[in-house]
């Protein structure tokens, strides 16, 4: 058997904020945006797809997975919970509280779960969130669990029960190599991976093994290392308007010749 | 301050790397002539982690600072580094106050900056991309307190992985050389209006890229993906085509010279971001450019 760890987290859609909102947030200092749909971390949604891609394609090899998913936040947490227990997570574990800009706490309570469990032969999760966006908790979690880690993932394929295949890109290179588990993969942009949805029926018959709620603060660290951080101090807008020169009569002809115009006086085009 | 700076020939251009150390070096007041330099070399196919990070240990475990350039290798040894020197690490860091020792870089996607406080000794920065200073001469990298080269090609280590094929991607279709470029957004649609957008764009003499969004959906190639994950351009000019103009999204244009935005939402951010804004059908305007530029016999 196979045993996979998903981390994930729930994020609130930022795209709808507007710039005014950003720059009272900064001027401000709260920023709260529970008010915004929350979703999935894009990168996560991709972590969370490739594992049940790999579980299938174990099963067609006679490879048993056992999926597990682990997320750090609030109540919105939940549902994505109940989701993944529909498509045939076995195990769930919600640790409440707020690690968004304190990326050791984040570490310290996914790195305990996982030790205090059972030994988990990959842990996958995105590179990075779209709110402090640290980069650092993958990689972190990887050097406390003591394993190796590979970064930018973007494709992972089953060849035995002790190694797998795995794809990452770095640096304008694509690598592919097998790799002996146990393994941290942080997934990177992969093309087309959205959460696939559980059926009525999927959902009807879903019972996980266990489920477990804890408390982050019950996961802190308070040794010494823990206190070597970045400790968040302000926020900070930055205005990168240009002041432009707006053009709205609704021709597409009038609109295009404003533009053959500007790429004659730019020199593009003569 | 024992300052280091590492470079990776093994992946990337060993002068531009120098360069993005070099300039925030300068953007912080350090002296570039007291920043050590330390180059990991050898193939790509032979290059490990593990095997870095074995080489930075016994090399800077003295240092008060170890500075990578942006890249996913630096990042991923700031951050690893930084946990074994039982440090504090940092990506993408924007700048940096040696004077009440903190650090900026960019938080909620692009939208906003954040100003840390560091904690803790020795620190582990990877800087971002886009850090480069135009008072950094083609000299100043030469002047470094040190130049020391370690092959990791040399070092005999334990393989925990093998069966390795090492692909080098297609180069962002040229988007980073390019002079004009075609910026789309998921605005386009769908991936009919997507292919026939592209069409008249090359016809235009345009390089095209795309949004995020877009290259998620597969309608291009991830190499032509724009934005802090993939190409950062300077470009003549940018054509931003139905894309709204997202913070991550912009910093990948911000250093065109001038920006044209077409979008149906007159409030788009890019609408204000840009040089000319066009409220109209992004297609339709393309398409009218194609036949206007036809017409004057220049493609």
């Amino acid at each position: 058997m196979i045993r996979i760890t998903n981390c994930f987290k729930m994020e609130p859609d930022i795209d709808k904020v507007s710039d005014e909102e950003w720059q009272e947030g900064a001027k401000s200092g709260k920023l709260d945006f529970r008010y915004l749909k929350a979703r999935i971390n894009l990168q996560d949604e991709s972590a969370l797809e490739l594992a049940l891609k790999l579980r299938d394609e174990a099963a067609n090899s006679n490879i048993t997975c056992q999926l597990s998913a682990l997320s750090i936040g609030d109540e919105t947490v939940v549902n994505t919970l109940d989701t993944l227990v529909a498509l045939g997570f076995a195990n769930t574990c919600h640790i409440e509280g707020d690690a968004e800009f304190s990326p050791n706490q984040a570490v310290n309570g996914i790195s305990k779960y996982i030790l205090q469990n059972e030994s988990q032969d990959i842990v996958i999760c995105g590179s990075q969130s779209g709110i402090g966006s640290s980069q650092t908790v993958p990689l972190l979690v990887a050097e406390k669990l003591g394993i190796n880690c590979i970064t930018n993932v973007s494709a992972i394929h089953i060849v035995d029960e002790q190694s797998i295949r795995v794809s990452h890109v770095m640096d304008g290179f694509t690598i592919a190599e097998d790799v002996i588990l146990p393994v941290l993969l942080a997934v990177g942009d992969v093309q087309r991976t959205y959460l696939r949805v559980p059926t009525l029926k999927d959902r009807m018959n879903a019972k996980p093994l266990r489920r477990d709620h804890i408390l982050l603060e019950e996961y802190l660290d308070m040794d010494k290392a823990s206190d070597n951080d970045l400790e968040l101090q302000a926020f900070e807008y930055e205005d990168v308007k240009r002041n432009p020169i707006t053009i709205d009569e609704g021709n597409a002809e009038d609109s295009a010749r404003a533009i053959l115009k500007a790429l004659e006086q730019e020199g593009v085009i003569e | 301050m024992r300052i280091y700076g590492v470079i990776n020939s093994c992946i990337g251009e060993a002068y531009e790397q120098l360069v993005n150390i070099a300039s925030l070096a300068y953007n912080s007041n350090i002296a570039i002539g007291d920043v050590h330099i330390i180059e990991l070399s050898g193939n790509i196919e032979e290059y490990r982690v593990s095997l870095a990070l074995e080489v930075l240990e016994s090399e800077c475990n003295n240092a008060s600072m170890i500075l990578f350039p942006g890249s996913d290798w630096g990042r991923e040894l700031a951050i690893r580094l930084g946990s074994r020197l039982g440090g504090v690490s940092a990506v993408d860091i924007i700048s940096m106050n040696m004077e009440n020792t903190s650090v900026t870089r960019k938080a909620y996607a692009g939208n906003l900056l954040a100003k840390y406080r560091i904690n803790g000794a020795p620190w582990c920065f990877s800087i971002d991309r886009s850090v480069r200073s135009e008072h950094i001469l083609a000299n100043d990298i030469s002047v470094f307190a040190s130049y020391d080269t370690h092959c990791l090609d040399a070092i005999k280590s334990e393989n925990d992985s093998s069966n390795k094929v090492c692909v080098r991607d297609d180069t962002g279709n040229g988007l980073e050389d390019a002079d004009f470029v075609l910026a789309c957004g998921q605005g386009i649609r769908n991936k009919d209006s997507f292919d026939s957008i592209i069409k008249t764009g090359e016809a235009l003499g345009a390089t095209v890229g795309a949004s995020r969004p877009v290259a998620m959906n597969a309608w291009i190639p991830m190499s032509g993906m724009l934005g802090v994950s993939g190409s950062m351009i300077h470009p003549k000019v940018c054509i931003v085509a139905a894309a709204s103009g997202s913070p991550a999204f912009f910093a990948g244009i911000e250093h065109s010279q001038y920006i044209i935005a077409i979008n149906t939402d007159r409030g788009a951010p890019i609408m204000s971001k840009c040089d000319l804004a066009i409220v109209d059908d992004a297609r339709e305007v393309i398409d009218k450019l194609a036949l206007l530029v036809g017409n004057t016999g220049d493609i």
